[in-house]
């Protein structure tokens, strides 16, 4: 499975595990449902058209029942293939690293990482009406090294993911500081000429 | 004439038939060797592979039903 794949470190937890938001999947399955009802709509529009006197399909009940579940079938599986790229299109953050998959398609998969203390940046993005209200958005995470940026389209709540990451990020940065006992005399002395 | 080659629209239902059984079984093994490999839990993964082969198996029959009324 996936988490024996990204080998965990021993210390190492998983926080969260974030896919697109529910709307995202309702949307792309509603997409490819309207595929199903794209043959009743064809043999409505052919009856009520004269090409209905030439093609009689009365008889023909078995067949077109035939015609119309093989279709189903490909629906049938693509609704699945749909269902897979939500499955597998995950953010895992952890409280050492962030692990991103990107499934394009079913032998497209873009996998990615980087510890947490290379993390430069996250921003946000909510757009739309629906975006606000039903609370998903984009969130991109910039690294020290700048080459790559990892983005997650379409997840929920993206301000409390930004929330847990920078929190995990803050714990593993301020974990490698070394301990200043007396900020006085550790600080610049310019800087404590007002205390 | 050496040979006489007869199609029935039933016959050619009933191949038909048979490549898509095919094709769907592929399909479906594709779909379960990334489930079990890349998902997240073997529960969901199971549960999916259930169902479609549930849904799979009603389509067919509805399918296999209609082509023997041909």
């Amino acid at each position: 499975m996936f988490t024996e794949k990204i080998q965990l470190e021993s210390d190492e937890v998983i926080l969260i595990q974030v896919r697109k938001h529910w709307f995202i999947l309702t949307l792309q399955f509603v997409g490819v449902l309207m595929g199903a009802i794209l043959p009743m709509l064809f043999l409505y529009a052919l009856e009520s058209t004269p090409i209905a006197t030439v093609f009689d399909l009365s008889g023909y009940g078995s067949e077109i029942v035939a015609l119309y579940t093989g279709w189903l079938v490909f629906i049938w599986m693509a609704l699945f293939g749909v269902w897979t790229n939500y499955y597998l299109d995950v953010w895992t953050v952890t409280n050492k690293r962030l692990v991103t998959v990107d499934q394009r398609g079913l032998f497209h998969r873009d996998t990615g990482s980087f510890r947490l203390e290379r993390l430069q940046d996250i921003n946000i993005n909510v757009r739309g009406i629906l975006a606000t209200f039903l609370k998903f958005g984009d969130l991109e995470a910039e690294t020290a090294s700048g080459d790559k940026n990892f983005v997650a389209r379409g997840i929920p709540n993206p301000q409390e993911l930004k929330a847990l990451i920078l929190q995990a990020s803050d714990k593993i940065t301020f974990r490698a500081m070394p301990v200043v006992e007396d900020t006085k005399v550790a600080a610049p002395q310019h800087m404590n000429d007002g205390l | 004439m050496p040979f006489e080659i007869t199609y029935s629209i039933e016959s050619i239902g009933t191949i038909l038939f048979y490549v898509l059984v095919l094709f769907f079984s592929v399909y479906g093994i594709f779909l379960a060797y990334h489930w079990f490999s890349f998902g997240t839990s073997k529960n969901t993964s199971t549960i999916a592979l259930a169902v479609y082969l549930l849904g799979g198996a009603i389509l067919f029959l509805t399918l296999a039903g209609s082509i023997r009324f041909f």
